[in-house]
Formats: C-alpha cells, structure tokens, sequence
C-alpha cells in the first residue's frame, strides 16, 4: 500500500506535465503557421504558471505526505 | 484507534456514521435518481444514432438547452471553491462545517458543465481536434483552457483538506473501505511536517483558485461577448456572468446543506447562523444582480439600436416575456422578499428562496442565449426555439447524475471537515485573541471559553 500512494502525486504531476506540453505544443504550433501567436503566449503565460504550482503540490505537498506517511514509527500508523 | 465508533467518539459519531454504513433511505432516494440517469443516457445514444436532428436546435437558433445548461452548471459550480477559499482566507471561523459540502459541489458539477459541451457536439469524438489543432485566437478554446486549469484546482482544494479525514475514516473503518481510505489518505499520521506541508498547500491553492475561479466565468461569458451579436456584446458581461454565478452557487450551497442537514441529521453542525449567514451573502448577490441586469437592459434600450432593441422587446413585452418576468420575480422579488425580513430569514425561509433563485437563475441563461440567436442582426428569418423531449431528457438525466454523484460523496467522504471542526473548537482562544487584535483601545483580558453546546 505504501507504494501505492505515490500513484496519487504522480498522477496529479503527470496531468500537470501533460497539460504544459499540450500548451508547448500550441506555441509550437502558433509559431510554425505564424498564426495567433499573440494570443497564444499570453494564454500560455497564465497556464503554465498555474500548472507549475499544481506540480509543485503534487510533488512538495501530496508526495512529502506520503514520504512521512512511509516513515517509521509514530501514532496512527495505519 | 479500533472499536465501535459511538463508544470512542461519541461527539462527532454522527459525521462518521454516513461513511461507515448505508441506510435503506439512501437506496429508496438513490433509486429514481439512478433511473432517470439511465433514461438520459437512452435519450443521448438516440441523439449519438440519429445525430442532432432529434434536438429542437434549428436555423437560426443553433444554441440551445445545452450550451443553458454549459453556462448554468458552470455557474454553480463557483458555489463551493471560490466561497471556500474566500471564507478560508477571511478567517471566517462559521466556514468550518460548509467548506467541503460547497467544494463537492464544485468538483462534480463542472463535470457536467464539460458534459454539456459534449452532448451539443453532433460528433463527440472531434473534441480531439481541439487537442490536436487548437487555436487559442478562439474564446472557446480559452473556455477549455480555464475550465481545465479551474477543475483540476478544484479538485486538489477538495482534495487536500480531505486527507486527514481519510485518515480518521480509515482508522475506524473494515474491509474493503479500509483498503481504499488508506490508500487515499496517503499514509496521514498528523505529523508536524505533514501538517506544515498541508497547511501550505491548502493556503497556496485558497489564495490561487480566486482568481482562476473569476476567470473561469469571465471567460464564459466573453464567448458570447466577443461577438457581434445583439445584447451579447457588452463590456459588463464578464462582472455580470461572474456575479450570476456566485449568485445561483451560494443558492444551490444552501439547498445541498440544507438536504444534507435532514439526511444525516447534522443539525448540531449546521446550525441556523450558517445558514443565516449564507442568506445574507445571497441577499447582497440578489441585489447586485438587479443592479448588474438593470444597466444592461437600460443601456440596451437607451442606446435604441435596432439588432437590440429587437432582442430586448421580444426578452420584455414579446415572445419571451412570461419568461423574463418569472425570472425577474424569481431572482430578485421571492428572495429579497424573503431574506431581508430576520423573521423570514429561516432555514426553511433561505432553502424557498435558494431554489427560487436556481430556477431564476436557469431562466436567465436561457433568455441570453434563445432570444438574442433567435433575432439575428444579420438579415436571416427571426426564429424560435423549444427544446425536443430528447434534450430535456437529457438535461433531467444529468441533473439526477448529479444529485446522485452528491449522495454518493456523501456516502463515501465526511460531508462535514472533521478535523477543522476540532481545530476551530480547540482554538477558540486563539480565535477570540485575534478578535481582540481587530479592536481598538484597551479590551478587558480574555477568559478562556469552552466551546457551548458540545456534547
């Protein structure tokens, strides 16, 4: 079980990092095809920063959970 | 931690109890529930076979019942993160027993306002193109962008303040809801650094998910306003969707605790205040939604251009008038009726005039999005639309999905957050020094409380 709490962060990472490439992938596009290129750096501007911090959750918050969760001894282990 | 739950913990044993076991209720509540989920989803494979011709959409009223319900269930949705996170953020020591029924709310119906955009795909399977070919030079792939980062905002908001819970549930429960508490709680033992590191979180995502929150109905709304369509290009839209929505979500917050408070018989948590104090949260969004549909029908009539005044005199004195006085009455006369009175202002009283307030709110939507489509300003035929047996099929089979989506949570998840009740009545002193820091002058010295009314 103890391993099995890691899919949750890494879950919530690998959407995160799914999510910024898809945004990377419309840059791309806007660029090659030179169209709405403005519109699509200042869209990315916003998202990207936000998933970035959704990452940050799932790796600082959800997996340092379940690392101390995995830690020896203490009340209430399950 | 093992043993029956109302010899160990007899004071918040009724918030366990739901989780821990299934009423015969729940079943005879959940069952026509799960019917007419079923019969929607006989009416949408109708619509997937025989394609959007079984719909009432036509020429030149290509936006119907579903693109009402997009804008309304995304409304609801800014019940429960948005309100969470501001209250959190205030301090507001009455949030405790309502953040996570209003941020269940969130989670689950924006699944439906995603629905809602699929089932008015005649082809489903092209929301790939959107993936694949996308250009964000189109408001509605903003709409996919902000709904997106919105719902996976919401849904850690949700999450993070539900794992010490999990880990209270999985210390009382057996057999297979063990195995799936323990695994969601992710190992919780409420050490200093787990706690540091929750506590951060949480705090980053109540300061972060306001502004996503805002932005998410902004964006909605500037589909519509982005064109140049009559009553719909308006620079007031973004304020006025957003007011809308906190408006019918802090309305469907107060029916959902109110069903909950009667369910599981948590009248000791969800007392009267909260939902006095609720009321008059929707009391002040009434107002400012009069306020904010005023200028916009004022400044349509005043400025007297043709494509407008077409659409706004068939919204006040032509076809849809019946619609639009209800909704007027429903929106503003009912609940300011109701909630401006303190003898009115009931559980009873807010529940009326919540429910006035969804179904004003419905009826909103739909006379932005019918009227001004059925009176184009281009030169085509004015049109009309009414929604087929199909599509309100549809709509009643998602509406009970998503009450039943509700029940099931509450069934699965403490409705109630466990652990911040016990941190607010453990931190009553606390609470009572901070509000002797918002005084001025001298204060007498504070005395210890204990927390009335505990059981």
């Amino acid at each position: 079980m103890e391993r099995a709490w890691r899919a949750i962060p890494l879950s919530v990472a690998a959407f995160a990092l799914a999510f910024i490439g898809w945004m990377i992938r419309m840059l791309q596009l806007a660029w090659v095809r030179n169209d709405s290129w403005g519109f699509t750096v200042t869209v990315a501007s916003v998202v990207i920063p936000v998933f970035l911090v959704y990452l940050w959750l799932a790796l600082y918050v959800l997996w340092g959970i379940a690392r101390e969760g995995r830690a020896p001894g203490g009340e209430g282990r399950p | 931690m093992a043993g029956p739950v109302h010899q160990r913990d007899p004071e918040d044993a009724v918030l366990f109890a739901p989780v821990l076991g299934t009423t015969r209720r729940f079943w005879l509540g959940a069952t026509p529930l799960l019917a007419m989920t079923l019969w929607g989803m006989y009416a949408y494979t109708l619509q997937l076979r025989y394609g959007l011709g079984v719909t009432g959409l036509n020429r030149p009223v290509a936006w119907g019942i579903y693109i009402i319900n997009f804008v309304f269930f995304i409304g609801i949705s800014h019940a429960g993160t948005l309100i969470s996170a501001i209250l959190r953020l205030c301090k507001a020591e009455w949030r405790r027993p309502i953040t996570r029924a209003a941020e269940a709310i969130t989670v689950l119906v924006l699944f439906f306002g995603l629905g809602s955009i699929i089932m008015d795909l005649g082809r489903p399977d092209r929301l790939f193109y959107v993936l694949q070919y996308g250009r964000l030079q189109s408001p509605l792939l903003w709409d996919v962008t902000s709904i997106t980062t919105y719902l996976t905002g919401s849904a850690l908001y949700l999450y993070l303040p539900l794992i010490p819970d999990l880990a209270l549930v999985r210390d009382r429960a057996t057999g297979w809801r063990r195995t799936l508490y323990t695994f969601l709680a992710l190992g919780w033992r409420g050490t200093p650094g787990q706690h540091r590191r929750l506590e951060r979180g949480i705090a980053v995502m109540a300061v972060m998910v306001i502004p996503i929150a805002v932005s998410v109905h902004t964006v909605v709304s500037w589909v519509f306003s982005m064109t140049l369509q009559p009553m719909w290009k308006s620079t007031i839209f973004g304020p006025y969707f957003v007011t809308g929505a906190i408006f019918s979500g802090i309305a469907a917050l107060i029916i959902s605790m109110a069903a909950v408070r009667r369910a599981y018989h948590l009248e000791n948590y969800l007392k009267p205040v909260h939902f006095n104090s609720l009321s008059l949260l929707l009391l002040v969004m009434s107002l400012l939604w009069f306020y904010f549909t005023f200028a916009e029908h004022l400044t349509a009539y005043y400025g007297g251009e043709l494509g407008e005044a077409m659409v706004l005199f068939a919204k006040v004195t032509g076809r849809w008038a019946p619609a639009f006085w209800a909704m007027a009455v429903l929106n503003f006369v009912i609940p300011v009726a109701i909630l401006a009175n303190g003898r009115t202002r009931t559980v009873a009283g807010s529940v009326v005039a919540s429910a006035s307030v969804v179904v004003g709110m419905w009826l909103e939507r739909y006379l932005i999005v019918v009227p001004t489509l059925a009176n184009p300003r281009l030169p085509y035929e004015r049109g009309f639309y009414a929604p087929s047996w199909v599509e309100v099929s549809i709509t009643a089979g998602a509406v009970s999905f998503f009450v039943l989506l509700y029940m099931v949570f509450t069934k699965l998840f403490p409705i109630i957050s466990i652990w911040e009740v016990r941190e607010g009545r453990e931190g009553l002193v606390t609470a009572q020094e901070r509000m002797v820091g918002y005084l001025p002058g001298p204060v007498a010295p504070v005395t210890p409380v204990t927390p009335a009314g505990r059981r």
